[in-house]
């Protein structure tokens, strides 16, 4: 495919739209103006009177985000190869649910009552597609990794460059420790259990380093048998969704503040969609649960260090040396040499969009005080952007749901299964005592 | 001896498609996607039954004809 990809992956699209919606915020904000009228979101509210009154309010707002989210959308779509008759309406659906799920997160008692946004929107979503069932089509409009990597690079332009490089080197210490240890335990327990290698690979860095996305990568680098990736997938998906509700719930039991949990879920979730919604609906119990300390951005940006900067950046790595380890020594591969080129075309391209977005409001910040930044520029800039990306991140959550369909995943089996949780529940353990132990101080104080 | 010309993105056997790797892989589009950079060209050989990277070359070889197909 080549450079090809710049307009036939998703990860490209998905800077260009990210980007784009950055730097047209800049030009507004630069003449004097903002986008913040089509980045609504609803207002915090505790009765239907005005919740109704906020709604009825800002309806053309919301006509106006929805037609430019269509737009942008269904644009790029088509040249990915989809039927826009299957996505408009596809996406008109998430986009209704979007705005109920995310007015339910508005309501002043959401926390109290567990009702966060993005367990609401995934909870919902599996009832949707294993009870009701939607027609195959529809799938079309439910891009998960489309919409969460348009919010990553959103989200780059509310996380500091300078947060970027001071933290970084801690979470891809941390990181590193956590995903080897994770991969050779799954690989060698594996092994030990009599699983091809090859499975034993692609099981480990889906475990190990970023989930689905880690292994059809290194499934395609190593050429896994074509019945052992259903088998990869299903292992993933069965625990990631599990640690949605899992890493959160013990963390609020544990009172863990936001930045420390946000940094075990990003050292113990494997896919950056699943680990944005337990980040995300950890950090909204910041100030709304008792005893939690930290701020909500605080768990994104401790998850998305960890995460992002911590692990998706080494896939291209990770699969180019299971690509040798193949060729030499399991000799399944043919002719072709693995290439160091696999590295760059492997590489989660949308981390650039991130770390892009990230540059530039970095050096917008740069012309002001603190105090000028947070109110010149803050309202009128950042917390749009920050808006949108909420959208982005709940189309996301709630495709999440409604693209997992439990009764399609392929049967496991036993010895996969002990395999991979054996390095998931290291994992989990390994996480816990990074992030909440040894370099809790370090998470806890993140960005302050 | 298979030649560069005869790796698996050129062949009959392979297919590639992202929309057709998820309708195969179940489960696949939930948490990623047939569109990622991760990717690459990486597709299924139907002749092998598995899912090679794109550049693979084998003695089953077989090439498009002059239709495409």
């Amino acid at each position: 495919m080549g450079w090809k990809e710049l307009y036939l992956k998703e990860d490209w699209w998905a800077i260009w739209l990210g980007l784009g919606i950055v730097i047209v915020a800049y030009l507004f904000f630069a003449s004097g103006s903002s986008i913040r009228w089509i980045a609504v979101t609803p207002s915090k509210w505790s009765s239907f009177d005005q919740l109704a009154n906020d709604f009825v309010k800002k309806i053309p707002q919301y006509l106006a985000q929805f037609c430019m989210w269509l737009a942008i959308f269904s644009a790029s779509m088509k040249i990915l190869g989809h039927k826009l008759s299957e996505f408009i309406p596809s996406f008109i659906f998430v986009y209704v649910f979007s705005i109920l799920i995310i007015i339910l997160g508005a309501w002043k008692y959401a926390s109290t009552y567990t009702l966060e946004p993005p367990l609401v929107a995934l909870v919902l979503g599996m009832i949707i597609s294993n009870f009701i069932g939607l027609p195959r089509w529809m799938d079309t409009g439910f891009r998960v990794e489309y919409y969460i990597k348009t919010g990553i690079v959103l989200l780059g332009a509310t996380l500091p460059f300078t947060l970027v490089i001071w933290a970084g080197p801690t979470a891809i210490f941390q990181a590193t420790i956590i995903s080897v240890a994770t991969f050779l335990t799954i690989f060698f327990v594996g092994r030990k259990l009599g699983i091809d290698p090859r499975l034993c690979a692609t099981l480990g860095a889906g475990g190990a380093v970023c989930g689905v996305s880690a292994a059809i990568a290194v499934g395609g680098a190593v050429g896994a048998k074509k019945e052992d990736m259903p088998v990869a997938i299903a292992l993933v998906v069965i625990w990631a969704i599990a640690m949605i509700f899992f890493l959160p719930l013990v963390s609020r039991m544990l009172g863990l503040p936001t930045g420390v949990a946000g940094a075990w879920i990003g050292s113990s979730e494997f896919a950056d969609a699943a680990g944005f919604a337990a980040a995300q609906a950890y950090g909204g119990y910041a100030g709304q649960v008792a005893g939690i300390t930290g701020t909500s951005e605080q768990s994104i940006q401790a998850f998305t260090l960890m995460k992002v900067v911590g692990r998706d950046i080494w896939l291209g790595i990770w699969a180019f040396v299971m690509a040798i380890i193949a060729t030499t020594v399991w000799e399944t591969k043919g002719g072709a040499k693995p290439h160091a080129g696999e590295i760059w075309w492997r590489f989660p391209k949308f981390v650039i969009g991130f770390m892009l977005a990230s540059v530039i409001m970095t050096l917008i910040a740069a012309n002001y005080t603190m105090a000028d930044f947070n109110k010149e520029v803050v309202p009128v800039l950042v917390s749009p952007i920050k808006n949108l990306r909420t959208w982005a991140f709940a189309f996301c959550f709630f495709s999440i749901g409604l693209t997992t369909r439990f009764r399609e995943l392929a049967a496991a089996g036993g010895k996969n299964f002990l395999a991979f949780s054996a390095g998931a529940t290291l994992n989990v353990i390994l996480g816990f005592l990074m992030s909440a132990v040894v370099f809790y101080q370090f998470w806890a104080n993140l960005g302050q | 001896m298979p030649t560069v010309q005869h790796k698996c993105l050129n062949c009959r056997h392979f297919r590639n498609d992202p929309q057709y790797l998820e309708s195969v892989f179940k489960g696949m589009s939930s948490l990623s996607s047939g569109h990622a950079s991760v990717r690459m060209d990486d597709g299924i050989c139907k002749l092998r039954e598995q899912y090679l990277s794109a550049d693979f070359l084998c003695d089953g070889y077989l090439p498009f004809d002059a239709t495409g197909n």
